[in-house]
């Protein structure tokens, strides 16, 4: 188990993805501590600072870079043709895509890690301080809920690669889920809390809100979600024919 | 040049492409045309009431459309096209045809080009039918001209910004970049404009397309010095960087 994993992440040596995912999780602070130096607004608090930085990341940016990451992983066994070498190893299917999975969580944790240490980084820089150590224990804490979430609905994307073979439907995928998470994230419908989509959000949204009380929904329908697609996903891949 | 582009669209016959430029023109409306329909205002309306709501959902899906859905599916449209050679390993192939390198770099740029005036087509139909399906009544003629007029214009301005996800999908020879460009630059005109197009943000060229939404629709100021200059600028520069490029790089 150990030799695939460590496999899957030599084969990404070789490719853009893991500056991608760096760059991915650095990019929004470093816009805004750009966009605090040109406008002189350095007088902010980091409960300020880091909401104003987290909700375009885990709207807009995420959902499509991780269902890139995943699509990447996925699919380039089929554009690079060896596809015919890997199934050809005396190793079962599963654990080939149990291997491919623990490899995207490490690349999605790598981007949590990459934010979370620019948010401190940039406004250790603009305002010489730091924030108290019980907010970073709880903004810490919700983080990693929001990590464990993110892994709960990652098995879609997986899915949508393995059926279509290709770079292109993932990013599709991306954009759709961009939208909804965008629409379920407000208060329009009443359908929105059970939106698994929505729960990396919501406990985001937990630590500046503390008042937020309906995350039982997201945790019950992300398990959900997860134990639905992660079916028809190992289904899917177990029956797939190699090409 | 005809054979060219002719060879460029059986190519994208096999692909997803043109199921995506279909989809992208349709999201948008789709989706407004969706939510409006669920919260069922339609009920007890006078027909000026309606027609204002008709020609405030289009300025929404406008303007929707190019801050959210082109910046990425155009650069995923343009990385495919250049990218597939190296993918599919059909590079050797293509440069073997006894026709110029610049020929068929201007093949494949008339092909991008198309499909962006057919997610244009797709989305304005879209929109329209989906708005008169649900309000029932159309907006002025005046109106729906000056709506046409922008969408050229927008049009226009995206051609401009192709030579950058092109340049891109060249040097790294891989989708995944251009998509990831495309999706920053994405984030980074949404945060740019989200306060409204002000002078700060024309001077960035990635705003360009969604400039003319706000001006003619929402009435906010165009500097035309520095848009204009902006626009050859990036057109110009990232033109020359393209061709050069393409017409020096090794087939591997």
């Amino acid at each position: 188990m150990l030799n695939i994993i460590y496999c899957e992440l030599l084969k990404l040596k070789k490719s853009y993805i893991i500056p991608v995912a760096v760059i991915g999780g650095m990019f929004m602070s470093i816009l805004f501590g750009l966009a605090s130096l040109v406008f002189k607004e350095n007088m902010q608090t980091f409960e300020q600072y880091s909401s104003n930085l987290e909700i375009p990341n885990i709207l807009v940016l995420y959902t499509i870079l991780f269902s890139l990451i995943a699509g990447f992983v996925f699919s380039r066994e089929f554009t690079d043709r060896t596809s015919s070498v890997i199934y050809a190893c005396s190793i079962s299917r599963i654990k080939i895509f149990i291997g491919k999975l623990i490899t995207i969580d490490m690349l999605i944790s790598l981007v949590y890690l990459a934010k979370v240490i620019s948010i401190y980084f940039s406004y250790y820089i603009l305002n010489h301080t730091l924030p108290e150590s019980t907010f970073t224990i709880i903004y810490l804490k919700y983080n990693i809920y929001s990590l464990i979430a993110q892994f709960l609905i990652i098995p879609i994307p997986i899915l949508v690669t393995n059926m279509s073979k290709n770079l292109v439907l993932p990013v599709i995928y991306g954009i759709v889920g961009t939208i909804v998470t965008m629409i379920a994230s407000g208060k329009m419908f009443r359908i929105n809390d059970y939106v698994p989509l929505v729960a990396p959000y919501k406990f985001i949204m937990k630590t500046y809100i503390p008042n937020l009380i309906d995350l039982n929904h997201s945790v019950i329908s992300g398990i959900l979600c997860f134990i639905i697609s992660m079916t028809i996903c190992i289904y899917q891949y177990s029956k797939d024919d190699i090409v | 040049m005809i054979n060219i582009i002719y060879s460029e669209f059986v190519k994208l016959k096999k692909s997803y492409i043109l199921i995506v430029a279909l989809f992208s023109g349709c999201f948008i409306s789709g989706t407004i045309f969706i939510t409006d329909m669920l919260r069922q205002r339609n009920e007890l309306l006078t027909l000026t009431e309606r027609v204002s709501f008709f020609e405030g959902s289009i300025v929404d899906i406008d303007r929707m459309s190019a801050l959210f859905v082109y910046s990425i599916i155009f650069s995923l449209i343009a990385a495919y096209i250049f990218s597939r050679e190296y993918t599919d390993k059909t590079a050797n192939t293509l440069y073997a045809y006894p026709v110029g390198r610049m020929k068929i770099f201007f093949g494949k740029l008339i092909t991008i080009y198309a499909l962006i005036v057919l997610v244009y087509l797709i989305q304005i139909l879209t929109t329209y039918l989906g708005l008169y399906i649900e309000w029932g009544v159309l907006p002025s003629a005046k109106f729906i001209s000056s709506d046409i007029k922008v969408n050229i214009c927008s049009i226009l301005l995206q051609f401009l910004l192709m030579p950058i996800p092109i340049l891109i999908a060249n040097i790294t020879r891989n989708i995944i970049v251009p998509i990831v460009y495309g999706l920053l630059g994405d984030v980074m005109v949404g945060l740019l404009l989200g306060a409204g197009a002000n002078i700060y943000s024309q001077f960035c060229p990635l705003t360009l397309p969604i400039l003319p939404f706000y001006h003619y629709h929402k009435g906010y100021p165009i500097d035309i010095v520095i848009v204009s200059g902006s626009a050859v600028i990036t057109f110009s520069l990232f033109m020359f960087l393209c061709t050069y490029h393409y017409s020096k790089v090794d087939i591997d």
